[in-house]
């Protein structure tokens, strides 16, 4: 396996006076999956942060195929083939479900501004195929009935199913999900497993951050433990939580 | 007139513009650190203050009667404007619907000073009944001492407030952290009025202070409040002394450009390099380091 | 992607469009050259609704944009004698490089400073029109600006004609801005509403460059309003600072809100409603107050309108547009109760 595909090389984030990141490095390999877990404050969003371009880094260079992201925006990121869901979800709460999707298939669209002034028919064609790509996307997730609910009429398992629909609009190549199934029952976790499972086999690669073990066992073939903004351990599940170190630190404390 | 004599002229005549900008830049600062709303209307309370001063004057009152009268109604005015505003909570509102809604209060209270007062620019004499200074060949008004002196007070005044009292503890506690502030039981919504009342009386005090130098008009609000939120922003906002800093730089800038290139040019020209000074440094001169303005 | 409502749509578009085209014909020259003046700040108020309504951004200064189209084409056609159409599009192009120059700096950042600049922005050209009066005649301004015409074919001198030129080019301006709103373009500006449901975060991770869609629109919106000074200045044939003041720039954001700022109508219903208030009142106090002086209508109006703006906004945030459903909605509600 290729594990110049996604690279952290020592980056770390200081926010004023606080290390956020403090040397990380990290490897992500082509359609592999795999999961970041560790307690509140680890620097797991910051992370993921630091990878789309949300945040700058401090110091350390992340690569991505080769070639260095950790300067770019996070709209020249999306356009190398990452990126993301969002904890906290960041819909467009204004638009419905279909429109929300469709931001995502722009990524693909090149209909220019003085053609767009003009409704060529071009731009309606590509419209048009926006529109199908974007009702595709939504159908993984059993949602292509609702396409013009408003997200706020949408159940959490929903709205959470729409931002990752969204993210897949824009066809990446790795996906960065921030706690997909934060909230919700086992039952909607099996089903996210199911989907995330599907992703991968249509080659997609997954770095997640999770909490909820269910799910970082089922899916994740390799599991990274952050603590303090550093590397606590690495492995497999099971390796992982056999770790003392992590015991103590985390998981020990986990009442589920 | 020598180029000393020049030079001097401008440094009085800038130092007492940049008096008033620095004036109302505070009233705009208060409100806007504790409340992160621009408040466009705050140029119009300067001129209610001015143009009631005037007001008053002229139809007989004395001085102090004039002034307090002026403050008084100016004072009411403002805070019920804000108290009908308000009413519904500012926070819920969108960040540009708030700003819209105190940019329609500016052209309401405007709207009602021409009406009622007239596109007349009014004046009163000079509270001092003493002839101008004069510092070689450059003449320093007689009311300058009182407009320093005025910017002298409000700016202790404050100082005395934010860092001496628990009432101006409970501003700064709401302006850096609000959550924090709730929780020891700061009333957000109070603190807000406060500092608006705050803003209000300190522009209100700055027109009645300047009028007899500068004269009133009814539109004179939207030139102060752009030049004081420039000010403002440019000497950087958070910090007192950087609003000060900014409103006297700017007020000199606009005498030198007026002394020495032309004086019709000189409010488009120091509004034009305050501009593109906040477009080269947002956070300001002696701002604290925040992302994006 | 809306189901369409094929004939019924073409129909009432049809029925207006006829309304539209005779009512000329059947009203006093006075009554034309008030709906000439709806006409051309519809379309100035079309431009700035994409940006208030669409993108989230205030600009307080877009006098300066009408003003800059305006006096582009009354000097290139009067002191230069360049065609008036020329002269439109040039102010077109000069007006979209100010808007351009300004707003790639400015919209790095959050939303009031663009509020501050844009009113210094105002505040400065509005200046400028003024002091500059070795191109642009100073405060009193200058006549004899030559009318638009077709060749030698056709001049637009008569106000009915104005109208029909005005209705063509409003007509234009609305459909592109209906092209583009309805467009992945229109869509990208709704994402940086942050006011308005939008993310920025959101939108930039799947790949909106927001940077360039906030100058966009700017620009579109400078562009729209200069179209409109220009078409102003050779309908009154003279120009001076007056109409390019503060008041006006304020004005037409107030014609936007009121309208309904989301919609693409709202500025159109904006602009009729504020024309015809305006008249409305000024032959109320004509009746009630006789020999009153202007003042007093101008100062009424200020008053008026800015206490409906105020309203608006707290209560009414769709605007006119959306005054149907507001009452409606409560009647329906109770129906189902």
């Amino acid at each position: 396996m290729d594990t110049q595909y996604l690279e952290l090389k020592n980056i770390s984030k200081d926010f004023g006076g606080l290390r956020a990141i403090n040397h990380l490095s990290l490897n992500v390999g082509k359609g592999e999956v795999v999961c970041i877990i560790g307690p509140n404050g680890a620097g797991k969003t910051t992370l993921l942060n630091l990878i789309t371009g949300v945040l700058p880094i401090s110091s350390g260079e992340i690569y991505f195929k080769g070639k260095r992201i950790d300067r770019l925006p996070s709209y020249r990121i999306c356009k190398l083939g990452i990126n993301r869901s969002f904890q906290d979800v960041q819909l467009f709460t204004h638009m419905s479900v279909i429109e929300n999707v469709m931001v995502g298939c722009h990524n693909r669209m090149r209909s220019t501004f003085p053609e767009v002034m003009f409704s060529l028919r071009r731009v309606n064609k590509e419209h048009q195929e926006a529109f199908e790509r974007a009702v595709e996307k939504l159908s993984l997730f059993n949602l292509d009935k609702r396409i013009y609910d408003m997200p706020s009429n949408l159940a959490l398992k929903d709205r959470k199913f729409l931002g990752i629909a969204r993210a897949l609009a824009t066809e990446p190549e790795l996906l960065l999900l921030d706690e997909p199934v934060g909230g919700l029952s086992v039952d909607e976790i099996k089903e996210i497993s199911e989907k995330i499972l599907k992703m991968q086999e249509e080659g997609l690669t997954l770095l997640f951050i999770e909490h909820r073990m269910e799910l970082v066992r089922s899916v994740s073939e390799r599991v990274i433990v952050l603590d303090f903004g550093q590397k606590l351990a690495e492995g497999t599940f099971d390796e992982v939580h056999a770790n003392e170190q992590v015991i103590n630190a985390y998981l020990g404390k986990e009442e589920e | 007139m020598t180029l000393r004599d020049q030079i001097l002229q401008v440094l009085i005549s800038g130092i007492s513009s940049g008096s008033i900008y620095a004036i109302i830049g505070i009233a705009i600062a208060t409100v806007y650190n504790v409340t992160k709303i621009f408040d466009v209307s705050q140029g119009q309370y300067m001129m209610l203050g001015a143009m009631m001063v005037c007001l008053f004057r002229s139809s007989g009152f004395s001085v102090i009667l004039s002034i307090v009268l002026a403050l008084v109604i100016s004072i009411i005015a403002g805070l019920l404007i804000w108290r009908i505003l308000f009413y519904k909570s500012s926070q819920k509102l969108p960040h540009l619907t708030s700003i819209m809604i105190t940019f329609g209060v500016a052209m309401f209270i405007e709207g009602v000073a021409y009406l009622f007062l007239g596109t007349d620019t009014r004046t009163t004499p000079y509270y001092l009944k003493i002839a101008p200074i004069r510092i070689f060949k450059a003449t320093v008004s007689p009311q300058a001492p009182i407009i320093y002196g005025w910017l002298l007070v409000t700016v202790l005044g404050l100082f005395f407030l934010f860092n001496r009292t628990l009432l101006g503890k409970g501003l700064r506690a709401c302006h850096e952290q609000l959550l924090g502030a709730r929780l020891v039981g700061i009333n957000p919504r109070s603190m807000m009025y406060f500092s608006f009342f705050l803003a209000v009386l300190v522009g209100v005090a700055g027109g009645i202070v300047t009028v007899p130098l500068t004269a009133a008009s009814y539109s004179m609000g939207w030139n102060l409040v752009i030049k004081g939120f420039l000010a403002a922003i440019v000497g950087g906002i958070s910090s007192f002394q950087g609003v000060i800093v900014g409103g006297l730089i700017l007020g000199l800038l606009e005498s030198s450009a007026a002394g020495f290139i032309s004086s019709s040019y000189a409010s488009i020209i120091s509004l034009a390099i305050f501009v593109l000074a906040l477009l080269f440094r947002p956070t300001g001169l002696m701002g604290s380091v925040e992302s994006k303005v | 992607m809306q189901t369409a409502t094929g004939y019924r749509k073409w129909i009432s578009f049809f029925l207006i469009g006829l309304i539209l085209c005779l009512l000329p014909l059947l009203l006093s020259q006075y009554l034309v050259s008030i709906l000439i003046f709806i006409g051309i700040y519809a379309i100035v108020a079309l431009g700035l609704g994409l940006l208030i309504g669409y993108a989230g951004q205030l600009s307080l200064g877009h006098n300066a944009f009408y003003g800059i189209g305006g006096y582009t084409s009354a000097i290139l056609s009067f002191r230069y004698g360049i065609s008036p159409w020329f002269g439109i599009l040039s102010g077109m192009i000069l007006t979209g490089v100010v808007a351009y120059a300004i707003g790639k700096p400015v919209l790095r950042f959050r939303g009031h400073i663009l509020v501050i600049v844009t009113t210094a922005i105002g505040l400065i050209f509005w200046g400028l029109f003024g002091e500059m009066d070795f191109i642009t005649g100073g405060y009193d301004g200058f006549s004899r600006i030559p009318t638009l015409s077709i060749g030698r074919l056709f001049a637009f001198t008569k106000d009915i004609h104005y109208y029909y030129l005005v209705l063509v080019v409003l007509c234009i301006a609305f459909i592109i801005a209906r092209n583009i709103a309805k467009s992945k373009i229109g869509r990208e500006f709704r994402t940086v509403d942050i006011g308005g449901g939008g993310s920025e975060v959101a939108a930039e991770m799947l790949g909106v460059n927001i940077g360039k869609i906030k100058v966009q629109v700017f620009v579109l919106s400078a562009v729209y309003a200069s179209i409109g000074g220009s078409l102003y200045v050779h309908y009154l044939t003279h120009i001076d600072p007056t109409p390019f003041n503060l008041w006006m720039g304020f004005l037409s954001v107030i014609i936007v809100v009121i309208g309904g700022a989301r919609s693409l109508w709202g500025p159109l219903v904006g602009a009729t409603f504020y024309f015809g208030l305006k008249e409305l009142i000024s032959y109320v106090i004509s009746l009630l107050m006789p020999k009153t002086q202007s003042v007093i209508v101008a100062g009424g109006e200020v008053i008026i309108f800015s206490f409906l703006f105020v309203i608006v906004l707290m209560l009414l945030p769709d605007g006119l547009v959306g005054l149907p459903r507001a009452l409606f909605g409560r009647w329906m509600r109770n129906q189902n109760n």
